[in-house]
């Protein structure tokens, strides 16, 4: 069933696609460089992105990206613990693997306190057929802390 | 025993000690790529107990009379550190509250004189290992000079007239330039004045949380590091491990979004690069150091790039995947040499993270039990893993009872140097055929039970007739120079990276010397695939080509290749290669060789 998908996407994009193809790639480009052998885990994994720069005190956002290759079952993420970051949205968020866009996106509203130490750890739980697994990430915030509440300071 | 344990002497603290230099281990920059630098961690002087020091000492092969006599110009004592265990139900994690002292075992005993007589800082004029059970001896000159004692996290043993073998483990912090974890007096005092010294390496635990340094953590690394040096040892007693840097920090995190010096590790891994096992420590969301299957299962990886080849691929997986057979492999012998050296069949990762939806401490699983629904195969590490221990294992887990041994011996040998990738395939072909026929029909009906035809099986896989889809095989295709092109497609079904069928193979016997020209070209109608090829000669890149959107044909002219088989790949540079631009999917390719001028 997959592959038809795949195969009648590739008859669309046919229909549009010029692109040149007698060009050849010649004893060019070094190998991809793989970092190493991580150890067994739950089947699934997470890529974050803090919109911008961290300032005390100023509501920022973290683009969470999910990926797994889990395609039934649920997705539990639930924020675990937190130092330093107040959340300003739910909690926890349950996807269904089946019906939801993969990978899986959103976005996580935050404010950012003055602490030196600001971090989120994330949960993240899958059904498997080994039964429900979990992974820990940690969203970390702690760079040098910039607080706009702060009085400017003298020094040049 | 154990109050001699608690007899901790003077202020015992975890110091950090620059290790740069000596021997001619200098340090390197890190290299374009982002890899981590390798590392300088000095080599110690000769134990005065190195010959006697066969294996790393275990409990009932301890060298010293415990405890040794005291006597003039000797200093003399025991190192421990703190174990914590796991609970005792699946699921509990890390049981703090019943942490206990284990004797540290093999690791470097330093007798350092004051240079000032108030501080430790000064020569070192004695070195020795402790034994079986953390004992240690110093003899000294005299009994006046003010000593410190200090403890290297580092299991050591140089080459000598009595035994072959060597081993370097070192726990180190790559958060604070890869510098060596020590257990040190803070004070000196003369041999006269505290002839017996004992020093223990506290967890750090108190009262619910880490209250104090971590000190435990770098010798319980070394303590299961010890164990896996011994499996191998029993296999060759001259065994000669590299170098192998154990890299621990607290700020080593489940996070991978900066660099390693940071401790961004993001999960536990070995890097075959810096020869090093990177182990999380970040204690608010997942610590490493008492994960002995972990730490294991890191150092099977370290013992396939020494002792025998790694094909693989690395990156991320998992026992539901369906993967590159190379990654399965080196992934599921992993695993299974991790229960082997530990002598349990259930891997346990802690995690200091649950909910009252997610109550588990720790990620597990039986190796030995197969669950409906996740994969079997040549392409799953659960197979292979399950196979790898079953062979090994003894009778009270049902295994054939090799050991150990029977599955290190056939890494080394011709397995080494086969043509065909490192898979279970030239593995398992490699250990049937160093068995008795009763043994190999034994492994065979294991393979069977995996679906991996374990009859006949054969290295380049010609009798193998399991796979998820009819199109994942045959494994290697066969390719002639001057034979018509070969059509092969690549997907991304089960994933991109290191998923089965990202990568599709191809057995090429060169027949004569010379240069090869080959060529890696979408078949007609696939206007979105981008070529890329790898040449290999037993497991070693010879050649990698990576086409791209304007360019998607690649073609590469060998240098000179001498008579006999190599393997190629050939894949879609979006399935593959990460962040490329080019968008995964189905895509197919004819593959050809040519005789080149």
């Amino acid at each position: 069933m997959m592959r038809m998908i795949r195969w009648l996407s590739m008859a669309i994009l046919l229909v549009g696609c010029t692109q040149q193809d007698n060009a050849i790639a010649q004893n060019t480009k070094p190998a991809p460089i793989a970092r190493g052998s991580l150890s067994p885990a739950a089947p699934v994994k997470l890529d974050y992105r803090i919109a911008h720069e961290v300032i005390a005190n100023q509501q920022n956002s973290v683009s969470i990206e999910i990926a797994t290759r889990l395609d039934h079952g649920s997705l539990l993420v639930e924020i675990a613990k937190q130092q330093g970051v107040s959340l300003l949205s739910t909690s926890q968020r349950r996807f269904d693997l089946a019906s939801v866009p993969h990978p899986i996106t959103f976005d996580l509203p935050v404010l950012p306190t003055d602490q030196s130490e600001r971090f989120l750890i994330l949960l993240l739980t899958v059904d498997t057929d080994m039964g429900p697994m979990s992974r820990s990430f940690r969203i970390d915030f702690s760079v040098p802390v910039v607080d706009d509440t702060a009085p400017p300071s003298n020094h040049p | 025993m154990a109050a001699n344990c608690r007899r901790v002497v003077g202020l015992i603290s975890l110091l950090l000690a620059a290790c740069g230099g000596g021997g001619g281990g200098g340090g390197s920059a890190a290299p374009a790529g982002g890899q981590p630098a390798t590392t300088a961690i000095s080599t110690p002087a000769l134990p005065a107990n190195n010959a006697l020091t066969l294996s790393c000492p275990t409990t009932s092969n301890f060298s010293l009379q415990a405890p040794p006599a005291i006597a003039s110009g000797k200093i003399s004592g025991r190192i421990t550190y703190d174990r914590v265990p796991f609970a005792a139900q699946l699921g509990g994690g890390l049981d703090y509250a019943s942490q206990y002292p284990l004797p540290a075992r093999g690791v470097v005993v330093e007798a350092v004189a004051s240079s000032d007589g108030v501080s430790c800082a000064g020569n070192i004029i004695k070195t020795t290992l402790t034994d079986g059970d953390g004992w240690y001896e110093l003899a000294l000159n005299n009994d006046a000079t003010k000593i410190c004692v200090r403890v290297r996290a580092q299991l050591y043993r140089a080459v000598d007239s009595v035994s072959g073998a060597t081993w370097n483990i070192s726990v180190a912090d790559n958060t604070a330039n890869n510098s060596l974890y020590l257990l040190n007096e803070s004070s000196p005092t003369s041999a006269a004045a505290t002839p017996r010294r004992d020093l223990h390496a506290a967890s750090g635990w108190s009262n619910g949380s880490y209250a104090s340094a971590r000190v435990a953590a770098p010798f319980a690394i070394l303590d299961t590091a010890c164990k896996a040096i011994d499996a191998v040892l029993a296999n060759n007693a001259d065994a000669q491990f590299s170098a192998l840097n154990y890299l621990w920090s607290t700020k080593n995190t489940s996070d991978s979004n900066g660099t390693l010096e940071q401790g961004k590790i993001g999960g536990p891994f070995f890097s075959p690069s810096a020869v090093a096992i990177y182990l999380r420590g970040d204690a608010a969301i997942d610590t490493d150091e008492f994960d002995e299957m972990v730490i294991a299962h890191e150092f099977g990886h370290f013992v396939t790039h020494v002792f025998s080849r790694s094909d693989s691929l690395g990156g991320e997986h998992s026992l539901l995947d369906y993967e590159d057979p190379r990654v399965a492999f080196d992934e599921g012998w992993a695993t299974a040499f991790a229960g082997l050296v530990l002598n349990t069949s259930v891997y346990r990762d802690s995690d200091e993270v649950a909910t009252v939806n997610s109550p588990s401490r720790e990620f597990y699983f039986d190796i030995q039990q197969q669950f409906y629904g996740v994969p079997t195969g040549w392409f799953a590490e659960s197979s292979v893993q399950r196979a790898l221990f079953n062979i090994g294992a003894g009778p009270s887990f049902g295994g054939l009872n090799l050991g150990i041994e029977g599955l290190l011996h056939a890494l080394s040998g011709s397995y080494k140097s086969t043509p065909a990738l490192a898979t279970i395939f030239s593995y398992a072909s490699q250990l049937a055929g160093e068995q008795t026929p009763s043994n190999a029909n034994g492994i065979a009906a294991l393979l069977n039970g995996e679906n991996i035809d374990g009859s006949n099986i054969q290295p380049f896989a010609e009798t193998e007739t399991h796979a998820p889809a009819p199109a994942d095989l045959p494994v290697y295709q066969i390719v002639f120079a001057g034979g018509p092109p070969v059509a092969v497609c690549t997907s991304d079904d089960y994933g991109t990276g290191n998923a089965l069928s990202n990568r599709r193979y191809f057995r090429f016997d060169a027949t004569a010397a010379g240069r090869y020209q080959f060529t890696v070209q979408p078949q007609a109608g696939y206007t979105q695939a981008v070529a890329g090829f790898e040449l290999l000669q037993r497991g070693n890149r010879l050649a990698y080509q990576q086409g791209a959107a304007n360019a998607r044909t690649v073609r590469y002219t060998s240098m000179p290749l001498s008579i006999g088989t190599y393997v190629l790949s050939a894949f879609h540079v979006g399935n593959v290669v990460e962040n490329s631009g080019i968008t995964a999917g189905l895509q197919c390719f004819n593959v050809t060789v040519t005789t080149a001028p």
